[in-house]
């Protein structure tokens, strides 16, 4: 049986406010790549296309930096946000 | 041997007094503290304070400092955790800010204890370096007439390649 998890994904920063939104939730029902899930999120709508095009981007996958080709499962936390300047 | 470490994300300012204290041990003969501190800035140009038109300078009032809760403990824990291994360091504390912070407000404290200062001073370098790069922490200066978030810094990030090569 299959089993679906949601994922959610979280904006922090500049890209929260470009957003407009803190956060996201996805169906997921198989393993897909951060830039896969990417493309899910702009495409459901210009304003997420446009904001998440427009900067340099970080990715955390449970709370741990990950590049474009690491796999989210259904069920992980995903964290988009810009280069971080913290200190 | 063992390190200890203390890692706090909180709005409240720290004492320095209480955080020297707090690191200081019998088997070691240095404690590093570094704070940072909001400093005065304003635009368009960086200028000396006896030339600031204030007609023409606008002047930041507060770092509004955000965080991803969580992560970003972990990730200081971590890199603690790294520096640790490297050099011979009995105790770690990493206090960072979050929320509105003034010009001349403490952000953030790196403090060190160990045997000896060259381990300490590394690890303090280190910890900043790693801070400004792994750790899910955005800065946002709210001028007086305008607000924007704070680029990083290719400067920071080259620093990091100190640390990659074999101590």
């Amino acid at each position: 049986m299959d089993q679906t998890l949601v994922t959610q994904v979280l904006f922090f920063a500049s890209l929260r406010e470009a957003m407009k939104i803190g956060s996201l939730k996805l169906t997921l029902t198989k393993p897909v790549t951060v830039q896969n899930l990417l493309m899910m999120i702009a495409g459901q709508s210009d304003r997420f296309a446009a904001a998440l095009a427009e900067r340099e981007l970080l990715v955390a996958i449970n709370e741990q930096l990950a590049g474009q080709q690491d796999t989210v499962k259904p069920g992980d936390t995903v964290a988009l946000f810009p280069p971080v300047t913290g200190g | 041997m063992m390190t200890l470490i203390n890692c706090r994300i909180q709005t409240e300012d720290f004492a320095l007094a209480e955080e020297y204290q707090a690191l200081v041990r019998q088997d070691c003969g240095a404690v590093v503290l570094f704070s940072g501190l909001v400093r005065d800035q304003f635009r368009p140009d960086s200028v000396s304070s006896n030339s600031i038109d204030p007609n023409n300078i606008d002047q930041l009032q507060t770092l509004e400092l955000e965080h991803y809760p969580g992560m970003t403990e972990r990730s200081i824990l971590t890199i603690a955790e790294q520096a640790a291994r490297r050099f011979d360091l009995r105790a770690v504390s990493i206090i960072h800010r979050v929320g509105i912070l003034p010009v001349g407000e403490q952000i953030v404290l790196v403090g060190i204890a160990a045997p000896h200062r060259l381990d300490a001073f590394a690890a303090c370098e280190m910890l900043m370096d790693y801070l400004k790069n792994e750790v899910p922490l955005w800065k946002k200066a709210h001028f007086r007439q305008s607000a924007e978030w704070v680029e990083a810094k290719a400067a920071d990030k080259n620093a990091l390649q100190r640390w990659e090569q074999p101590k």
